[in-house]
Parts: C-alpha cells; sequence; structure tokens
C-alpha cells in the first residue's frame, strides 16, 4: 500500500491536520491510520445507558489498572510517584477526545519563555505570537464558547461562540475571589454554540451529561474525521481501524519509507509506503514508536541518537480540596456538565518559578450530605420527599479543584515494553518520581484555597486528592532548535529526518498549567500550514469548524 | 415511537418482546415514583419518553427483556405477601434491595428497574421540585442563544 501522507493516530491532531490540509489541497492523499476501534457516536440509546449507569460507555477502551498483587493488569510503574494510565486515555477512533472535558484555554505569553524566567526545563523555540494566529483557528476547528473580552491572553480573534455565563452555584465562589482580590474569569470550553452558518454538530443543549454528547456538541475528532469522510469530496482521503503499527521503516539515515504495521482484524503484517509520515499517538505511544523502530541506522531508535526519546515526562497533578458549608439555603444544586468559572490568578509570571497553578469551580458542587450524594442518589436510598428537601438546604460539600505546572526532568521517562495489551499496544513503563518541592508547593496552594473557603463561608477545608493521571501527559519528544535539546525541530520534524513528524503533546516544550488541547489543535494547524507551503500550497486561516456546511453543499 | 402504540415492535430485541401487560405494569412502577416523591405535576406528559427509554434499555443490551419481566413479577409477589403492607414502599426503601451484588429479584427490581426509572424521571424534570433549579446533569435544557441561559445564573451578575 503506498499513500502520500500518513498519520499515525486519529485524535485532535490527526483530525486538526488532516482538516486543514484538505481545505488547503482538497485531493491530497493521506490515510490515518487507528489502532483501536470504531464505537457509535451521538446515540441516544447510548447517551441513556450513561445517564442512568454512570458507566461511560467507551471504558473498553481504557489501560487496565496497574498490576497488583491479586489482580491482574497492564503496564509498569517503576518510578517513586504512581502515574495511572487508566481512566487516563482511549484507545479508539477519535482518541482521547472521545472523553476529554472541552476545556479549551490558551498557554500565556510567559509559559513560552520558561528557561529564561526561571532556568527551569527548556523554552519554546518561538514565542506566543507565532502561535497566537493558529490558536483563533484552533477555537473555531473546534467550537469553542469563551469570553471574547478576556485579557488573560492577547488574541485577534473573537470566539466563535459566546461564552457560557457563570451559574448561580458561581455565585458564592466569585464572591469569595473578588473579596480576595483574585482574579476570574469564564473557564474557554469546546461546546459548539449556535452557528451562523449550517452545521451538522447541534448546538450544546447543556444535557450535564458531556462525556458522551447525544448531539455532538462537545468536540470529538471522531466526528470530525467522520465530517471529512463523508460530508466532502475528499477522494484520496481514508482511515482505517486496528492497524497497529510496529515500526517506522528507514530507507537513509534522514528519510522514512513507511510503516510495518499489524492489522488486528486479519492477524496480517502490512507494509505502508508514503511521502511523510507523521506520528500523532500522544505522548506515550509516540516516543514508544521512536523507540521500537531500531536498525542499523539508528541503534537506539529514531531520533534517538541523544537518548532523549522519552525522557522529560510531564503530566498535571490535579488535586482536589474540600470542604463545608453549614447551609445551602438558595438549594443549590448541579445543573451543568462543565465548569463555568476558573481562575488564572496564579497562573502569572510571579508564579512561574514555584510553579503556576489554576483553580476551577467544580461542575460537580455541591455534594448533598457528604461525598457523591445528589438527588438521585437520595430518592434511590428511599428518602422522602421531606427529607430531600431538608438535605439540599443543610450542609453542603463543595470543592475547588486546579492543576499545577510541574518541569521537566529527563530522569522522568516512558518506555516502551515487549508485553501486548489486550487493546494490540506494547505496554508502557512508566519512570516518574514528584519533584522535592512539589508538597510544600501544595501545601502552599491549600492556603490559598483554605482562605476562599472560608470567604465562601466554609470550613478551612482540606486536600482530599491528588490526581498524578497521565491526562496530560507531555513533553516526552520535546521540540527544540538544537537536536541536543530536543527530538524535534521548531517545525514538529524529527531531527535529523527530512519527512518524519511528531504531532502530539509528546512535542510541547513545556506545558504551563492549562489543558493541553487547544494549543496541540494550533500545533497541529500549524503543521498542516507547514506541509501545505512544502506543497506549494498557499495557506489560508479558515474559521470555519469541521461539519459547517456550505450551502451549495446541500443544494 | 407514538404513544398509543406502548407495546409495539421498538419494545423489541431478537431475543423476544416485551408483552403489553408488563409494559404497563413497568409504567404502573413509574407512575408510583411519580406519586411518591410528588415531584412531577403530570407524569403522562413522560409517556412516550418513558416508552422510548425502555426501548432504548432493551436495544442496548437485550438482557433487560429479562430484567423487566423478574421486577413485574417481583412486584407482583410482593403485593401477594400479607407482611408487606405496600409493595411500592417497600421496593423503594428496603436497605438490602439497594445492596450490591444484583442477585435476587427484589435487588434487579430495585437496581436495574427502579433506580434506573428515578434516575430517567429527575432527567425528564423531576429535580426541579426539589431545588427549584432549571437544569440537571441528563435534562435536556436547551441551548446558550441570545436570551436567557438555560441554567439558574447569579443574583447579582
Amino acid at each position: 500500500m503506498k499513500t502520500d501522507i500518513v498519520i499515525v493516530g486519529s485524535g485532535v491532531a490527526a483530525a486538526a491536520l488532516t482538516w486543514k490540509i484538505l481545505r488547503g489541497d482538497p485531493t491530497a492523499s493521506i490515510l490515518v491510520l487507528e489502532a483501536g476501534k470504531k464505537m457509535k457516536m451521538r446515540d441516544f440509546a447510548i447517551f441513556q445507558d450513561y445517564l442512568v449507569t454512570g458507566k461511560e460507555p467507551y471504558r473498553a477502551y481504557r489501560d487496565l489498572p496497574y498490576q497488583e498483587r491479586d489482580q491482574e493488569g497492564e503496564n509498569r510503574n517503576i518510578g517513586g510517584t504512581v502515574v495511572p494510565l487508566d481512566k487516563s486515555r482511549l484507545t479508539m477512533y477519535g482518541g482521547s477526545t472521545v472523553h476529554w472535558g472541552g476545556w479549551s484555554f490558551r498557554l500565556k505569553e510567559e509559559d513560552f519563555h520558561l528557561h529564561t524566567n526561571t532556568g527551569r526545563g527548556i523554552d519554546w523555540p518561538f514565542d506566543y505570537g507565532e502561535l497566537e494566529p493558529y490558536y483563533c483557528e484552533a477555537e473555531h476547528y473546534i467550537g469553542v464558547s469563551g469570553d471574547s473580552s478576556d485579557k488573560t491572553t492577547p488574541r485577534t480573534q473573537d470566539y466563535p461562540f459566546r461564552a457560557f455565563p457563570f451559574t448561580m452555584e458561581d455565585e458564592l465562589s466569585i464572591r469569595a475571589l473578588e473579596k480576595l482580590g483574585y482574579r476570574y474569569s469564564h473557564l474557554p470550553i469546546a461546546r459548539q454554540g449556535v452557528s451562523k452558518t449550517i452545521s451538522s454538530h447541534a448546538p450544546c443543549q447543556t444535557t450535564g451529561k458531556c462525556k458522551y454528547c447525544p448531539f455532538g456538541a462537545r468536540y470529538v475528532a471522531a466526528n470530525s474525521l467522520d465530517d471529512l469522510s463523508s460530508l466532502e469530496a475528499h477522494p484520496n482521503f481514508s482511515i482505517r481501524t486496528e492497524i497497529i503499527v510496529q515500526e517506522i521503516l528507514m530507507s537513509a539515515k534522514d528519510r522514512a519509507s513507511g510503516l510495518r504495521c499489524l492489522n488486528r482484524a486479519t492477524g496480517q503484517e502490512e507494509m505502508i509506503e508514503a511521502e511523510t509520515i507523521i506520528v500523532a499517538s500522544g505522548a506515550l505511544e509516540s516516543p514508544k514508536l521512536l523507540q521500537r523502530s531500531k536498525g542499523p541506522l539508528w541503534n537506539d531508535g529514531i531520533g534517538n541518537d541523544r537518548a532523549l526519546v522519552g525522557r522529560n515526562l510531564v503530566t498535571h497533578p490535579y488535586f482536589f480540596f474540600e470542604a463545608t458549608l453549614p447551609e445551602n439555603p438558595s438549594a443549590m444544586q448541579p445543573e451543568m456538565g462543565f465548569p463555568t468559572l476558573v481562575s488564572r490568578h496564579f497562573d502569572s509570571a510571579d508564579e512561574q518559578a514555584a510553579g503556576k497553578f489554576i483553580l476551577v469551580n467544580p461542575s460537580e458542587n455541591p455534594n448533598y450530605e457528604g461525598r457523591n450524594s445528589d438527588l438521585a442518589r437520595l430518592m434511590q436510598a428511599g428518602l422522602t420527599t421531606g427529607q430531600i428537601k431538608q438535605a439540599v438546604r443543610g450542609r453542603v460539600t463543595v470543592q475547588w479543584q486546579g492543576m499545577l505546572e510541574v518541569f521537566s526532568d529527563p530522569r522522568n521517562q516512558i518506555a516502551s515494553c515487549n508485553r501486548i495489551n489486550r487493546l494490540g499496544l506494547h505496554e508502557t513503563v512508566v519512570n516518574y518520581t514528584k519533584d522535592t518541592g512539589f508538597d510544600d508547593r501544595l501545601v502552599q496552594i491549600g492556603k490559598h484555597v483554605s482562605k476562599i473557603f472560608r470567604a465562601m463561608g466554609g470550613d478551612d477545608g482540606c486536600l482530599i486528592q491528588v490526581s498524578w493521571r497521565a491526562d496530560h501527559a507531555a513533553c516526552t519528544t520535546r521540540m527544540s532548535k538544537e537536536p541536543h535539546q530536543g527530538v524535534v525541530t521548531p517545525d514538529l520534524k524529527v531531527h535529523g529526518v527530512d519527512n518524519l513528524y511528531v504531532c502530539s503533546n509528546a512535542s510541547f516544550a513545556s506545558f504551563g498549567a492549562v489543558n493541553p488541547t487547544l494549543t496541540l489543535t494550533a500545533l497541529s494547524l500549524r503543521l498542516g500550514a507547514h506541509l501545505l507551503k512544502g506543497r506549494g500550497r498557499a495557506e489560508a486561516a479558515c474559521f470555519a469548524a469541521p461539519g459547517d456546511l456550505a450551502l451549495a453543499t446541500l443544494t | 415511537m407514538p404513544e398509543n402504540d406502548p407495546c409495539g415492535k421498538a419494545l423489541a430485541s431478537p431475543k423476544g418482546e416485551l408483552d403489553p401487560e408488563t409494559v404497563e405494569l413497568l409504567w404502573q412502577l413509574f407512575v408510583k415514583i411519580c406519586d411518591r416523591w410528588g415531584n412531577v405535576p403530570d407524569s403522562g406528559t413522560m409517556k412516550t419518553r418513558f416508552l422510548r427509554f425502555l426501548s432504548n434499555r432493551i436495544k442496548m443490551n437485550p438482557a433487560y427483556l429479562d430484567h423487566y419481566r423478574k421486577a413485574v413479577k417481583e412486584i407482583e409477589r410482593l403485593k401477594q405477601d400479607t407482611q408487606i403492607p405496600d409493595a411500592y414502599e417497600h421496593l423503594f426503601t428496603n436497605p438490602e434491595a439497594n445492596n450490591p451484588p444484583i442477585q435476587s429479584s427484589l435487588q434487579i427490581a430495585r437496581q436495574l428497574v427502579s433506580n434506573e426509572f428515578i434516575s430517567l424521571q429527575l432527567s425528564l424534570g423531576g429535580f426541579k421540585e426539589f431545588t427549584g433549579a432549571i437544569n440537571y446533569p441528563g435534562y435536556i435544557a436547551g441551548w446558550n442563544g441570545d436570551g436567557p441561559p438555560p441554567y439558574r445564573i447569579p443574583s447579582q451578575p
């Protein structure tokens, strides 16, 4: 099999990149390979099953937890800090966008100058201004609802959809933040709004069960790839599932020639030749594929002559603080499936050296009669109407959640393991140990959060959990100007190879305190523009979204 | 599915279909939930969506044909039991019925049928009575357009 461009992975990077290239070159020959299977999206029966059971319909496509004494598991954690892979990603068509929350933050200007500002990690090889036009395009591509007047990050284009107003459940938090002088803003969220064009994606209907949207209003790469396949004329674009890439093949030290793959459905090995190879398999699988691709030309794996592939792993520790409010006189109740209030007050240049963080008022606030009690559970427990009404106005618990920036350390790394998991992937060895200053930093954060809880009328609260889950794993093939600092160039090309790219969180130089998906989307669109230029096609910024239909298409 | 066709083919799966009597008894259970908690002014308006829910559950998992049949039989058994003054109240409140794992017919009737109907009922609007909110996880409240948002906002924005 032969193709012009082959993309390994079918998540947001593959979808945005494909969309960008096909916009500029509709007849481009592109093949997307996905290791996992395809699941039905936008199905109301599946939505209702999720509604009444609370079980996410795609849970079969997750990694299993690590092996324990009396329990079979997958992958190995050999570092000092457990970084769980289960629930952190999905191996399926559409990748982890199938379960992501849609939080769509931009990095801030100072994030691009981490090393210069703090001596930690490395700088990005370009600054915010270089990525800003692609951030604008990315916000349109994934359909972000946000506040265009928010000055947190400079912008040259408005969000495509207006921000979701703060909820009544945000009110207490807003008063507390204002009392303390902490800045806050609307949380930009990838939810379709009312479009000026005809779209195959309905606007968000605020179902509150966003982890499986029956309307396709939350961006999911699977829906976008389906749109590209079915709604528009792209004769040379195709997607194949259950194709597991084993190895990248090289024809010369500086030239990749194709991929050796396993067709999981047939059990047969296949060779796919390509002019350009783009690895877009996330921060775990991307470096593992490079590491596995050993041969006489690259003894330790492609791009790995300096042993940097898989190193410098970072992820976001996600923290949960909880306090009790003595009463809930206005009967606050979770109404939404996503948060609407964020504070990036501590996501600032002043905090950068210690580790920036953001605080989010979670949409689950408040909980009645302790953790994990909502109206359904109160009814299902058999309480009477009077007892429920009393419970919702009585003592409640509220949380602040957030993410903290941690810094790259070459000792923190991932590697490929020979054992194959039940989804057909090589298992992952994770070796991560948190920084010695981390616990102190968390204590400092806790003091700020306690002040907020007290200003809300609650007690001091306490830290109830820190999750090191690898949802935001990044930097494992980080970009750099010079090959001694990183694995890929500023254009995401593997140093020393002319036609091999890594388009993934793996290629981030660092990534501050916010979710990586919008930045990855922007980088993917930027890579698409770069490839179009290389094909002699002019790049045109596009402020449409997948699924937007021209009237001509319908007539 | 049309409301006057409560036991149509949509309530079938390759493994069989629910008979009209079973469907009617399940609907009675749903109405009893609405009556006990008094949180829905007119449960009849929910019947079409209730029937579609049954159809979707069976479509997703044909084992629900058995669950529904067992639940109905269990409720009939409770009604016949002279030691139990109110079959539905027993079903809604017996703590053992809510314990995992799900093994007995009573546990099936509570956890896989009644509790799911409660979740459905709340998502169809039953939540409003308890808190006065206008949205709830699972409720399809509408979009964030030019008008007021489909959820409560701060009193002093």
